[in-house]
């Protein structure tokens, strides 16, 4: 391994974000974490990362309800520039709402619906599947 | 028909001329003496004329002058009744045209009857006519013996044959009677063996209680005044046999008299006229129930408010209607129905028409139905009404029309609507609840979970610089909190607002006063903007409710414009086509994705574009007011065009 983990945080909630990556960066200090508002800016990093020919990021939560490109719009976009990615995503919310779970079980790549707050001993499991 | 006609003064003679001639079918009067004869023989045509044995040899002498030499119509063939004893004929036999011997047989009537003279041979007859009496009479007297068995048997046969009860009765004495006969009906009837009545006489039956007493004291009453009368008489009697079996009697007592007028005997008859009874007392019963539900029915026809029944021929034509559809046409459609007129030439709407001639059709092809339908002047009356239609079936089963029941459902209908409303009341506020839920998990939970997660970062910080930087952001969490609960509060407000207050409002000083507060904003994206609202138009609305609508419309067409153009906001206040006053405000924006975000357009805190401002409440807040306020809210758009929302205010 000669570049460190990467995971990504895409989640339109500033505090959620910094939150999220306090905890992971303590959890594992070599982890690299980027955090995105929005689905799009999210996308393009990957987009530019793709070009480089740099690798795809280990782990992205994301966030459904975003107001520009939401989740599921990402993740359609996502899959049409890596159609079968190592990536392993978790989707996040604050609410549960059935007809969203029911979608992510289209999504091979979707490992599992968290419900906002995450707590600490589900990240650390998440945290273990990539190390 | 020919009759024939007896003078003769005994009646049990007479009655035996009776019964032969009845046997033998022939019509047949009876005189008991000469007075009489003339209107007699004016008023039938009689041919022939029977001079009975008790009449005198004066009187028979003057009868057949007064026919032969009198001036009559008729000259009916004379026949004299001769008795055992020898009487001088020779000044009578010139009037007579044959003879008879007395007790005769029914052969030997029916022998003269058959032998009635051709009508024109008649008037030859005279006194000069000759005839010979002694071989005829010696003849008669040979078949008479022959034909009294005859007789008797044929009278016999009768007896024991008839289905008719008939009992003989002979008179003992004052209240006295003893029973002689009973035929086999009278013992199939009254279940009484002939030997159980045979000489026995009537006290005997109640004594061996065959009869009651007050039976039997009732019997001999109706005996003994057959016997003082000497008169046929006839009554109605109730008998209770032995099982207490009751039926009804129609009895005839005929009395029987020797030469002296004393009546020794009486022939009774009696008919079992129960079921008769039954029957007519049912009839009678039958008339009464008919005549009542005549009556019902006539008033349920003649009653104002009753129902609407009406019946039509099969081309339509009114047979029959109540004073209910009388009204109800003249009311509807202003005409005076009379019976005969073409009902669908009186139906005045076109569609009405069309569905009435539908349904007239459907009954007249046989089938039965009923549907709630709607009818009426457009305007005016128009009202529901449940229609039951039946055909209409002559006796030979043919449709020969239909009858249709109608019953007002207008009161129904607008149960049922406002049950509906009530309905979609209920579902709205369901539906705002459910939303409402979802906003308290969503919101309040991202704030809190955020805060929770800061502390646990806020203990495990080390550096004081650390530390400063999350309180910093709890600080921010905190007021974001706050900014939330007050929006769910306005939320709250909106939605729990049972009595608003209704004032006449004029449009465009709402419209002035967002502007005004807006002016900013205009000025600094120098916005253009339309406001081709009627300077007078006014409406009933809540105050605080348009200023808000109107407030976050225009606001929100001047926070998403579009980032390449000048900003152009139009405002317009039209009716719609059923009448519905709609403000309209139209922008050249950003648009929306409506086939993406469609159904979240109004939820709270959804929002579509990337502006910092952009909370997600206003939307929200706005389609709560407009259908608080008994109205909704409809939005076109397209991305890169602008957008445009009608707010329908009723």
């Amino acid at each position: 391994m000669n570049h460190s983990k990467s995971i990504f945080i895409v989640d339109d909630d500033r505090i959620y974000q910094l939150v999220m990556a306090k905890i992971m960066s303590r959890l594992d200090p070599s982890v690299q974490i980027n955090s995105y508002l929005d689905g799009s800016d999210a996308l393009e990093a990957i987009a530019g990362n793709l070009a480089k020919g740099a690798p795809l990021p280990e782990l992205i939560f994301l966030d459904i309800n975003m107001p520009n490109m939401d989740g599921w719009d990402f993740l359609d976009s996502f899959l049409g520039l890596a159609p079968e990615p190592t990536t392993r995503v978790y989707l996040t919310s604050s609410s549960v709402a059935f007809e969203d779970k029911h979608k992510a079980m289209l999504y091979p790549s979707i490992k599992q619906f968290l419900i906002k707050p995450i707590p600490k001993e589900t990240l650390i499991e998440v945290m273990k599947t990539i190390l | 028909m020919p009759v024939s006609l007896l003078v003769e003064p005994d009646g049990v003679i007479v009655g035996q001329y009776a019964q032969c001639f009845a046997a033998l079918g022939e019509a047949f009067v009876s005189l008991p003496n000469e007075r009489g004869l003339a209107v007699q023989l004016a008023a039938c045509p009689v041919d022939l004329l029977f001079l009975g044995p008790s009449l005198s040899h004066r009187t028979v002498v003057e009868i057949c002058r007064q026919i032969r030499e009198g001036d009559h119509a008729a000259h009916p063939k004379i026949i004299l009744t001769l008795t055992g004893a020898t009487a001088d004929l020779t000044e009578v036999d010139p009037y007579i045209d044959d003879y008879i011997r007395y007790p005769f047989a029914q052969p030997e009537l029916k022998a003269r009857l058959r032998n009635r003279l051709p009508p024109t041979s008649i008037v030859a007859n005279g006194p000069g006519r000759a005839r010979l009496f002694s071989s005829p009479a010696l003849g008669n007297n040979i078949v008479t013996d022959d034909a009294l068995r005859l007789n008797e048997a044929f009278l016999n046969s009768i007896y024991e044959g008839i289905n008719l009860n008939v009992f003989i009765i002979e008179v003992v004495g004052e209240n006295d009677f003893v029973i002689s006969g009973a035929n086999p009906a009278h013992v199939k009837h009254t279940g009484l063996a002939a030997k159980d009545l045979l000489d026995k006489n009537i006290d005997d039956l109640a004594v061996q209680g065959l009869l009651t007493r007050e039976a039997a004291d009732n019997l001999k009453v109706k005996y003994q005044l057959c016997v003082t009368s000497g008169q046929t008489i006839e009554y109605e009697e109730t008998v209770v046999l032995h099982g207490g079996i009751t039926s009804r009697w129609l009895t005839h007592l005929a009395p029987v008299a020797d030469a002296q007028g004393k009546v020794f005997r009486i022939i009774g008859s009696s008919m079992d006229i129960t079921e008769l009874k039954e029957v007519e007392q049912h009839l009678i019963e039958s008339r009464w129930l008919l005549r009542q539900q005549n009556e019902l029915l006539q008033s349920i026809l003649d009653s104002p408010e009753g129902i609407i029944i009406f019946s039509l021929d099969t081309h339509y034509c009114y047979k029959a209607f109540t004073i209910s559809h009388q009204e109800t046409m003249k009311a509807i459609w202003g005409v005076d129905i009379k019976v005969g007129m073409n009902m669908l030439d009186l139906i005045k709407d076109a569609e009405d028409r069309r569905k009435a001639h539908h349904n007239f059709d459907r009954a007249l092809q046989g089938q039965q139905f009923a549907i709630d339908e709607e009818y009426g002047d457009n305007n005016l009356n128009r009202s529901f009404w449940e229609n039951r239609y039946s055909p209409m079936y002559s006796q030979q089963k043919e449709i020969v029309g239909l009858t249709v029941f109608v019953t007002d459902i207008l009161e129904r209908k607008n149960h049922e609507l406002a049950l509906s409303e009530s309905l979609n009341v209920v579902n709205h506020q369901n539906h705002r609840l459910l939303n409402f839920a979802y906003i308290v998990s969503h919101n309040l939970r991202s704030h809190t979970s955020n805060i929770t997660g800061l502390i646990d970062e806020l203990e495990a910080a080390t550096s004081e610089q650390e530390k400063a930087e999350l309180i910093q952001y709890l600080h921010q969490t905190s007021h974001l909190l706050n900014e939330t609960i007050q929006d769910l509060n306005d939320v709250v407000a909106v939605q729990t607002s049972k009595q608003l207050k209704i004032e006449k409002l004029y449009l465009s000083s709402y419209v002035s006063k967002a502007l005004l507060i807006l002016n900013e904003q205009i000025l600094t994206k120098k916005a253009i903007i339309h406001d081709n609202i009627p300077p007078q138009t006014a409406f009933s609305y809540n105050p605080s409710y348009l200023e808000s609508i109107v407030f976050n419309l225009l606001s929100n067409a001047l926070k998403y414009s579009h980032p390449d153009r000048q900003p152009e906001i139009s405002l317009n206040y039209f009716l719609d086509e059923t009448g519905v006053p709609v403000l309209q405000i139209c922008d050249n924006g950003q648009g929306i994705d409506l086939e993406k975000h469609g159904e979240n357009l109004y939820g709270m805190y959804k929002t579509f574009h990337n502006h910092p401002d952009a909370r997600g409440i206003g939307l929200f807040i706005t389609k709560n007011q407009v259908e608080a306020m008994g109205g909704n809210i409809k939005v076109e758009s397209t991305p890169g065009k602008g957008t445009t929302f009608n707010i329908y205010l009723t």
